[in-house]
């Protein structure tokens, strides 16, 4: 058998070489040495590699010269039997040995280099050389980033704020926290997690319905108690403050003065464009100004101050054309004090009037302050005869009559039982024997004198309604006895008469005619003067300062109004503290007298709990006044 | 008219001004004089009740901001028509770097320097390193092309791996009449060699798994067991492998350069996208709680 060897190369341009060798009749070394028949030149494969034989009956037999082996056809072995007739593929490294038999007893052995597999060999272009790997994918990256932050940071938190997420999701993750600027002060910090509390729509600027839902003073008692609870069970640390408007809300901003300048223009611009508005409750109280990562350390919202009271209340008139309200440019121009006057006991009427005119003021009660306070008259010696043990001694004071109101800054309205009784005694003789008279409710008295079967229902043109205040009621039903007595309580000498006005009747059976009673609480409507502040109750030395500011013991009627003029007030407020003699020095900020949120009354302060209460003591300001009749 | 073109020079030919130096510095001077503008501001301008970004101050300086973050990304798309004058791609590149370092100054100062775990932080973080990156990229842009051109000397890429296939061939010609050992030990250097992949790879310019240093080593420890003729094959592949060494540290290096020239972009790219994102939200998120 012989053995005949084509070496077939590739040709660069496509296309084959083949070289015939005739190589004997074996048996044939293959492998890359030098000696070998068949020379294969990869150093995949060994010096000698194989040897191929004939066997006879045309069969071949290849045999592994070393431990290396060699592939048949694809299968790896070390030794192979062959049908020369058949034909075989044997794979040396990167070359294929084509076995295939010719006619006569020839062999022919195809020697084919097969392309070499990536990695395998020396390296064959750049390409495989430098491997294409990205050095890290931009793009891929940029997507990833972009739609992650988009879909975390913005669609999550919207859809969450849709209420898409329903209750389904857990309440401790808040996706729209990370929207949050800083942290809410300490009273807001339970609504950290409930953003829709204030920001109720969305691309809409904090609007005063939100703040009003807790802090509305005209809120009705039953809602406030619910909204008390409500906060109280969201975690709020108290209760929410009430605070009522300083004026109507177009007011406000037509009554603040506009600054000008091209850079106020454009701020103007935006807020409009932005829809932004001022004088929004949140142009004042600002919220998340803090510092994000140290937590609330606020106790309140932040206040800011973009109009101070003097900037508004300078050429108002100007701009608020309808103003009653009188220009306050500086504590020195502060107009006088214009206390409410009671003008009319019933029916009730009231007016403002400049302490500069001196008003008078018809409260319908007859009381000479000078004749109870003069320390050698009667009154004096009255009270001295009642002796300490009644509370009394020497000359009357304003604390006998006067009661300071707990919790007030104000005084309690003189009770004619407590501060009159003592000297004008109520007690007459009845067949009961001596009975203290009842004050006060014309229907208790002529109760009294009925023996407790007095008139229940009032008649006259206005029956069965609700009597307003000041209105004098006729009553029927009252006894002839009754009403003589009565009539003579109010006659001259009789024991009602010092004090109520009376007009007599003009018949015998025809009734006396009292004038009601009102004695205001107060006099100063849109600020308040604070009793209860040390300074403004007693001198150094500890007396009481009363007479400082009330010329009471002057005052030969009750018609006087008593309070003190400004300057009064100016003897220690607004004055320079460095030349001031201390400690009557004092400050005159607007805020020690007036409160923002509450025009029409006292300015609240912290030991003061009348402001909570501010709807209702602006309701409270009625006294019954009263009339008798036969 | 004694033009340039006149006195026999190219006209349009002028000495190589880098973007930084663009212009005399102009777009340097710009964003300087925007960054102070910014930074008096925010001295003289007594925001209540502190420095906020929600001021009226706060939000003119956030406007700037978002409009140069957006100006500045367009560069991508600017980018790739080039074009000369004034407007031309260089002064672009000039003005983006500068208005980039001054986009610093003034979304600092619009942080009011509050920061939190927010979107608006978020937003930040991401500028800064947007902008960090970049002044990465800026340093790589001065210092690298002149050390890829230190080693290159006079060779291209495309010579360099030339080099290396034709050092290959030798190489596999000269292993022929090794041992099946010794054959293996060669195979390494001209199987193993590899330069470039992935970025760490191609950090390190001579890794010790460098087909080429093992087959060195090993056929050193194997010459001792070698026969005559397999001695003086060794001989004569040596020196081969001792060129191939050389020529793998130049291209490694070359690679290596290369990268670095373009692996600031890896993170400043996909983080400028990302911050587009973060600023809609930033913006969008302030709106809506507005």
């Amino acid at each position: 058998m012989t053995f005949i060897l084509r070496q077939v190369a590739k040709r660069a341009s496509g296309g084959e070489i083949v070289r015939t060798r005739d190589i004997g009749d074996g048996p044939v070394r293959i492998g890359r040495g030098a000696d070998c028949d068949i020379r294969i030149p990869d150093l995949a494969v060994s010096l000698h590699h194989a040897t191929l034989a004939s066997e006879g009956l045309g069969r071949l037999r290849i045999d592994a010269a070393g431990d290396q082996p060699f592939a048949v056809d694809g299968r790896f072995t070390r030794s192979a039997v062959i049908k020369a007739e058949d034909g075989a593929v044997l794979t040396f490294g990167d070359h294929q040995l084509a076995i295939s038999s010719a006619d006569a007893g020839k062999v022919i052995l195809s020697l084919t280099e097969a392309p070499a597999a990536s990695g395998h060999g020396e390296a064959t272009s750049s390409a495989e050389l430098i491997p294409p790997s990205r050095l890290l994918g931009k793009r891929r990256l940029a997507w990833a980033g972009f739609v992650l932050i988009g879909l975390l940071c913005l669609v999550a938190p919207v859809l969450a704020l849709n209420g898409v997420f329903g209750a389904g999701s857990h309440p401790r993750i808040d996706l729209d926290a990370q929207w949050s600027s800083g942290p809410l002060s300490k009273s807001h910090a339970f609504l950290e997690n409930d953003c829709q509390a204030c920001h109720q729509k969305a691309f809409v600027a904090v609007r005063d319905d939100s703040c009003r839902s807790c802090h509305a003073a005209a809120m009705p008692a039953g809602t406030l108690k619910q909204t008390v609870a409500r906060v109280k069970q969201a975690g709020s640390p108290d209760a929410p403050s009430l605070v009522g408007d300083h004026a109507a809300p177009l007011r406000l901003l037509w009554g603040a003065p506009q600054k000008d300048g091209w850079a106020a223009r454009v701020v103007l611009t935006a807020r409009k464009v932005f829809n932004k508005p001022e004088q929004r409750c949140v142009s004042c109280h600002t919220e998340h100004v803090g510092d994000p990562l140290t937590g609330p350390v606020r106790d309140k919202p932040t206040q800011l101050t973009p109009n101070t009271c003097v900037s508004c209340h300078t050429g108002m008139a100007a701009r608020l054309k309808d103003t009653d309200l009188v220009d306050t440019p500086s504590w020195a121009r502060h107009p006088e004090l214009r206390p409410e006057v009671v003008v009319s006991p019933g029916p009730l009427k009231t007016r403002r009037i400049s302490m500069a005119s001196k008003p008078t003021e018809n409260t319908g009660l007859i009381f000479p302050h000078d004749l109870h306070l003069d320390p050698s008259g009667g009154a004096a010696r009255m009270a001295g005869r009642l002796g300490a043990q009644r509370g009394y001694g020497g000359a009357l004071t304003c604390s006998n009559c006067h009661t300071p109101k707990p919790n007030s800054d104000n005084y309690l309205p003189v009770n004619m039982e407590k501060a009159c009784s003592a000297c004008h005694s109520l007690n007459v003789a009845t067949a009961g024997g001596v009975r203290a008279l009842p004050h006060g409710d014309p229907r208790k008295l002529v109760s009294f004198f009925q023996g407790g079967g007095g008139p229940v229902v009032a008649s006259g043109p206005g029956a069965g309604v609700r009597r307003r205040p000041g209105e004098i009621d006729t009553y029927r039903g009252v006894s002839a006895t009754a009403a003589q007595r009565m009539r003579g309580l109010f006659a001259a000498g009789g024991a009602c008469y010092g004090c109520h006005a009376a007009t007599p009747a003009e018949g015998a059976a025809a009734p006396y005619k009292v004038g009601p009673v009102y004695l205001p609480d107060h006099y100063l409507t849109t600020g308040s003067f604070n009793h209860r502040i040390k300074a403004h109750r007693e001198r150094p030395d500890g007396k009481e300062s009363c007479a400082d500011c009330h010329a009471a013991a002057k005052s030969g009627s009750a018609r006087d109004i008593l309070g003190p003029t400004l300057a009064v007030c100016a003897t220690c407020h607004g004055k320079d503290k460095a030349k001031a003699k201390a400690p009557q020095a004092a400050g005159a900020d607007c805020a020690d007298c007036h409160s923002y949120h509450t025009p029409q009354r006292r300015a609240p302060r912290p030991d003061d709990d009348t402001h909570r209460k501010a709807a209702k003591t602006l309701a409270a300001r009625e006294r019954p006044s009263w009339g008798t009749g036969g | 008219m004694a033009t340039a073109g006149a006195r026999g020079k190219r006209s349009d030919v002028q000495t190589h001004v880098g973007f930084l130096r663009h212009a005399g510095y102009r777009w340097a001077w710009i964003a300087l004089a925007l960054g102070i503008a910014a930074a008096v501001g925010y001295l003289l301008i007594d925001v209540k009740p502190r420095p906020n970004g929600g001021s009226w101050y706060g939000y003119t300086l956030g406007t700037i901001g978002a409009l140069l973050i957006v100006w500045l990304t367009t560069l991508g798309l600017r980018k790739r028509a080039i074009t000369r004058g004034n407007w031309s791609l260089k002064a672009w590149v000039s003005a983006h770097v500068y208005l980039g370092g001054a986009l610093v100054v003034v979304a600092t100062l619009h942080t009011g320097l509050q920061f939190g775990w927010n979107v608006h932080t978020l937003t930040y973080a991401l500028m800064m390193l947007v902008v960090i990156s970049g002044l990465v990229g800026v340093l790589a842009y001065v210092a690298l092309p002149r050390r890829l051109s230190n080693n290159r000397g006079e060779t291209t890429q495309k010579q360099m791996t030339e080099t290396l296939r034709s050092l290959d061939r030798q190489i596999k010609d000269a292993a022929q009449p090794l041992n099946q050992v010794q054959a293996v030990a060669v195979r390494l250097s001209l199987e193993k060699s590899q330069a470039g992949g992935g970025f760490l790879r191609r950090m390190r310019v001579d890794p010790v798994t460098c087909g080429n240093r093992r087959a060195i080593r090993k056929l050193v420890s194997l010459r001792g067991r070698a026969s005559e003729a397999e001695v003086a094959a060794m001989d004569a592949l040596a020196p081969l492998l001792e060129r191939k060494g050389v020529a793998l540290l130049q291209l490694r290096r070359h690679l290596r350069l290369r990268a670095l020239l373009s692996a600031w972009l890896a993170v400043h790219v996909p983080a400028s996208i990302a911050l587009l994102m973060a600023l809609t939200a930033h913006i969008v998120s302030v709106f809506i709680y507005w």
